[in-house]
């Protein structure tokens, strides 16, 4: 398979309590290190709590931040060594859904100015042709095309999300970046949303990276899935695998965390303990790890291949679980 | 508190609210009733819009006016009718007997005063004759029941230096100073993440049963129910469509509405793998609501007298209750 996007060591530190100099000693490690690789057709979802970093990888990989280090490549190209016009032409291949569609939409501009606003810039389309283009494009995401020129003040969450993918597929591009694009929506909503970017991912042969906080979401719509923690990927490989056998605490704590559906089963009590803190050295995890012992707190530990496909950062998990 | 068990704490008769809009009269909340147990801990699902926050609001008389106005109905709290009640005998159940705990703990609490001065604030409200240091050691009391060790420290802390979880369980603690009878909970996990969500909903659990209080959780999540709730009210577009014990609601569901969110919650189960189940449609505006059942047009076994006239909710059996034409006759 074809490696679409691939991120070599990718850093990315915020400075925290800076000075007028803006010169500071302390920084918070929202990314670091990380190193992944999106391949052709695939969607490899990004899975972890607020503040694990996951967004700011997103938005490192879209150039959207600066990364401190490490590089991104899109198609084997570096990103960060594009001049403008292959900035531009990596954008029309790289698009972006994002969470919140109350915000992500110019809220002075009608649906068919948003949703063409990027064919009419990359001068892929004439502007008589806009009015066509847009009804197309809200029928492909199953809005009626009579729609076109309401403003986004006159949909409901769902039909604005619809809006979001229809402006994100508009461009042909190659990779979508979906940034907790249901988290926002209701629950008859939600699985509408991703069965159309489930329908549309194998129409258009597209890929996604799949940013999500909500395990069973992940476990319904990627392929692959990387569990990112302090800004480090914790374990990374095929969601079944990663479902059936989670081998980093982390992730068993993230799967039993999920509220099942059926009341009177069994219910497994996460401890209560929140005074946790990100530490410099040593597994990020330590501090409400349950099996941790003197090496994670000294030694980081590295992402390791455990089975094909399925690896992970723990040295635990090196111990109980290697191949043999 | 004994002698009331097995009574109703709560009960809510025909409540009609409306809103006053541009558009005209808006109903978010249509001729709903259920009542509350001693003891019980009951869930009102249903998405945004529902009606289910409002009906919550109603029961502090907490609805904005005059936008809006609980237009009709009876709200019984220990055979008290709230909506009758002066403003003065009001406020000693706010907080008091009824308190209540908000989906964004941020916003819900004043980022200018240190945890301490806010949490102590209503025992002061309450029981004029407290001094300082008393009403402190009750707060620290609170502060170390709901999980927050260095209570000490916390007091003195601003609103800010507490991270999301941390700041629901200072609005938990808060709520249970006064050792309600009633806590209203909207969506005290909607902003938190899972891991958290887990705790807090275990945080919650643990407190009704110290206490013996009643629970009304408002929630969007099924199964979060699953998880907390014994008894379920399910609305859709200001009505209440179902009322079911816990079990039967996710074994046996009766309204098609509930069972077409039940059906499309993501589970983990290789066979439904990318498969899911979604219901058509989108819920509708209030100021354009069909003539007949409000679930209609999203309703995949509607027959012709669903879209002429408005089912009424009976009784199924003797803890459940559905709206829907399919058990009428």
């Amino acid at each position: 398979m074809n490696v679409i996007l691939k991120t070599v060591n990718l850093s990315k530190y915020f400075p925290l309590n800076s000075n007028f100099l803006n010169f500071s000693k302390k920084f918070t490690k929202a990314v670091d290190n990380v190193s992944i690789e999106v391949f052709q057709g695939e969607t490899l979802a990004l899975v972890g709590e607020s503040g694990s970093g996951k967004t700011t990888l997103a938005r490192c990989v879209t150039g959207l931040e600066k990364p401190n280090s490490g590089k991104t490549y899109f198609h084997s190209k570096d990103i960060s060594e594009l001049d403008s016009t292959g900035q531009k032409s990596l954008r029309k291949k790289m698009q972006i859904i994002f969470q919140d569609p109350f915000s992500s939409l110019n809220p002075r501009m009608k649906i068919s100015d948003i949703i063409t606003e990027g064919l009419i810039e990359h001068k892929l389309i004439k502007k008589s042709d806009k009015s066509e283009t847009a009804k197309k494009l809200l029928t492909s995401v199953g809005l009626d095309s009579k729609y076109c020129s309401r403003f986004p003040h006159e949909f409901s969450g769902g039909q604005r999300q619809r809006i979001s993918i229809a402006r994100a597929i508009s461009l042909n591009p190659e990779l979508i970046i979906c940034d907790e694009p249901v988290s926002a929506l209701d629950m008859s909503v939600r699985t509408q949303i991703l069965n159309l970017m489930l329908d549309l991912k194998k129409n258009l042969n597209l890929s996604y990276l799949f940013i999500s906080h909500d395990m069973s979401v992940v476990y319904n719509i990627a392929d692959r899935a990387a569990i990112m923690y302090g800004g480090k990927i914790l374990e990374i490989g095929n969601v079944e695998k990663i479902f059936d056998n989670p081998v980093h605490p982390y992730t068993s704590m993230l799967i039993s965390a999920i509220p099942k559906p059926e009341p009177e089963s069994k219910k497994i009590k996460i401890d209560a303990n929140e005074n946790y803190f990100i530490p410099d050295k040593g597994c990020k995890f330590f501090p409400r790890c349950k099996y941790c012992f003197d090496r994670c707190k000294t030694d980081e530990p590295e992402l390791e291949d455990l089975y094909p496909n399925h690896s992970a950062a723990c040295h635990r998990a090196g111990k109980f679980f290697k191949k043999t | 508190m004994n002698d009331l068990k097995d009574k109703k704490l709560l009960e809510i008769k025909n409540l009609t609210i409306d809103f006053f809009t541009d558009d005209g009269k808006i109903s978010a909340v249509e001729d709903v009733a259920f009542e509350i147990n001693q003891g019980e801990i009951v869930g009102l699902a249903g998405e945004s819009g529902c009606g289910k926050s409002v009906a919550a609001l109603s029961v502090l008389r907490l609805i904005p006016q005059p936008a809006g106005k609980i237009s009709g109905g009876e709200i019984l709290f220990k055979n008290k009718d709230i909506l009758k009640l002066s403003i003065d005998e009001l406020r000693k159940i706010r907080g008091a007997e009824i308190s209540m705990i908000f989906q964004e703990p941020m916003t819900s609490l004043s980022p200018l005063q240190k945890i301490g001065k806010q949490l102590i604030e209503g025992l002061k409200i309450h029981n004029p004759g407290i001094n300082k240091k008393e009403a402190d050691e009750i707060a620290k009391l609170w502060l170390n029941k709901v999980g927050i060790h260095n209570a000490d420290k916390r007091m003195e802390s601003f609103p800010f230096e507490l991270s999301g979880g941390m700041r629901q369980r200072v609005m938990i603690a808060m709520a249970m100073l006064m050792k309600p009878s009633l806590l209203i909970a909207d969506e005290p996990t909607t902003a938190l993440d899972v891991t958290i969500q887990s705790q807090i909903l275990d945080l919650i659990l643990e407190m009704q049963a110290e206490t013996g209080m009643s629970v009304l959780l408002i929630t969007h999540d099924f199964p979060v129910i699953a998880e907390v709730c014994k008894k379920v009210i399910v609305m859709y577009a200001g009505k209440i469509v179902e009322i079911s014990d816990v079990k039967n609601l996710f074994s046996n569901p009766l309204h098609p509405y509930t069972s077409g969110l039940i059906k499309s919650i993501p589970k983990i189960n290789s066979k439904t793998r990318q498969k899911l189940y979604s219901i058509p449609g989108y819920v509708p505006s209030p100021s354009d609501y069909p003539v007949g059942c409000r679930f209609a047009p999203r309703c995949g076994s509607v027959m012709e007298i669903c879209k002429q006239r408005q089912p009424r909710l009976i009784s199924i059996d003797s803890n459940r209750k559905a709206a829907c034409f399919l058990y009428e006759n």
